[in-house]
């Protein structure tokens, strides 16, 4: 005999109550690729091991054959952290925007591992998202201010301008930033830390917890400015002039 | 005027080109069910939101392997569910669920309810007891299959098995339940 068991289990349905779903679109978005790739190029599982190796391969050739630098960054500037060095290509990028997680701002401090630096700009506003990769103390955490007027679009994804913060003090090498032929790069300061800022193409690399070299794998088609405040170490990645760059970085607090 | 929405395919396609927008529309419309499926299989709404969120970042990075022309949400569950299972960290947690609360009695203002709609409450109230009752496995493909209101494939995504083993465990789970029910009506 039929009991309509099915029947009552689908009327249940709308009655049960699962944890409210979270604003999964405004996590997913900036971490996407400008274009998902055609046909994978590597296994899932070998694929960052891929990244690395490549990156790798990039610095090995640029430490050889490219006058770096880097010496001038890291020695007569310290800032520490950080390292730049020309290189004649830069390395293939699948364009994604690998930020991490993307975490409530009142809890970021507490993953990254240390202090967030905040900017008071008021044109600037607050953040509209905040990120972890890794874990501490080699966390990066990255801020997203999403496109707005002044603030053009850098990504696949609605993001405005990147505020990146790392612990700088604990690794000369942490990122190094490959700079292309076309690219300028100009030694400054924001207040007594020295800074850089960096027109035209670039790419990051970066040093993951376990200390292997892997490519940050995004190339912005932006601007940026490097700085550090205390043991932080600050990059601000956007489409504006070095002006307004600097006025943002100066209002970190 | 408002188009009409399009259909999961071409959103797929336009994302494929590289069209972010589209995929945002895939994201909003899937969250839910994302997020709901890596709920049960992780116990975690932290934990799900996690790999739902990863799951939407992976699926896009593999646009490029989807089949055109094949159902998106049931190969989208797949890699959101395997990103859930990565992140189980215990095999014992279940999922906690709940039954949308009924007002006990007439509360201030508001009209007592019916006693037909009251009955129906206790009726929906000691059928999902029972589902709640029943051993892991079982609850699984039950609350995929009815409450999720999943396909067989996307279930058999979802718990990682075959499709057949869900229709097994799916006949066997409402065996139980309706063993169960008749014993409660005896006690009645």
């Amino acid at each position: 005999m039929p009991d309509r068991l099915e029947e009552r289990l689908r009327a249940l349905a709308p009655e049960v109550e699962f944890p409210p779903t979270p604003e999964l679109a405004a996590a997913v978005l900036p971490r996407l690729a400008e274009r998902p790739a055609r046909r994978p190029l590597f296994a899932p599982a070998h694929r960052s091991l891929a990244l690395a190796a490549v990156a790798l391969a990039v610095l090995a050739a640029a430490a050889a054959a490219v006058p770096p630098i880097r010496d001038a960054v890291g020695d007569l500037l310290g800032l520490r952290g950080a390292t730049v060095q020309r290189v004649p290509r830069l390395p293939a990028s699948p364009g994604r925007v690998d930020l991490g997680r993307s975490v409530p701002l009142a809890t970021a401090a507490r993953r990254a591992g240390f202090e967030i630096r905040l900017p008071a700009d008021r044109a600037l506003g607050r953040p509209d998202g905040a990120y972890v990769r890794g874990r501490p103390p080699l966390a990066q955490l990255t801020l997203i201010y999403r496109p707005r007027s002044g603030l053009r679009r850098i990504a696949a994804g609605p993001v405005g301008l990147l505020l990146t913060q790392f612990r700088g003090d604990l690794d000369p090498d942490l990122i190094a930033k490959l700079v292309g032929p076309g690219a300028r790069v100009r030694r400054l300061s924001v207040g007594s830390s020295p800074a850089l800022w960096i027109e035209g193409p670039h790419s990051f690399v970066y040093r993951d917890a376990r200390g292997r070299v892997r490519d940050e794998a995004r190339r912005l088609a932006t601007n940026t400015l490097l700085w550090s405040r205390g043991p932080v170490l600050l990059r601000l990645e956007a489409d504006v002039s070095l002006r307004r760059a600097l006025e943002i970085a100066r209002s970190v607090r | 005027m408002v188009g009409r929405p399009l259909p999961d395919g071409e959103l797929v396609s336009r994302a494929k080109r590289g069209e972010a927008a589209a995929y945002e529309d895939l994201v909003r419309r899937h969250a839910r069910i994302a997020f709901r499926t890596a709920y049960l299989i992780t116990g975690s709404a932290a934990d799900a939101e996690e790999a739902a969120q990863d799951g939407f970042v992976k699926a896009h990075g593999a646009l490029g392997r989807f089949r055109p022309g094949a159902p998106f949400r049931p190969w989208l569950l797949q890699i959101v569910a395997n990103e859930a299972r990565n992140r189980r960290r215990s095999a014992g947690r279940r999922a906690a669920l709940a039954l949308r609360a009924v007002a006990e009695g007439p509360s201030e203002g508001a009209a007592p309810l019916p006693e037909r709609a009251l009955l129906a409450a206790e009726e929906r109230a000691a059928l999902f007891d029972a589902v709640e009752a029943l051993e892991e496995r079982d609850r699984l493909v039950i609350v995929c299959r009815y409450l999720l209101d999943l396909s067989e494939a996307e279930t058999a995504a979802a718990l990682g098995c075959r499709r057949g083993t869900v229709k097994s465990r799916l006949s066997r789970a409402l065996e139980r339940l309706r063993a169960a029910e008749g014993v409660e009506a005896l006690h009645a």
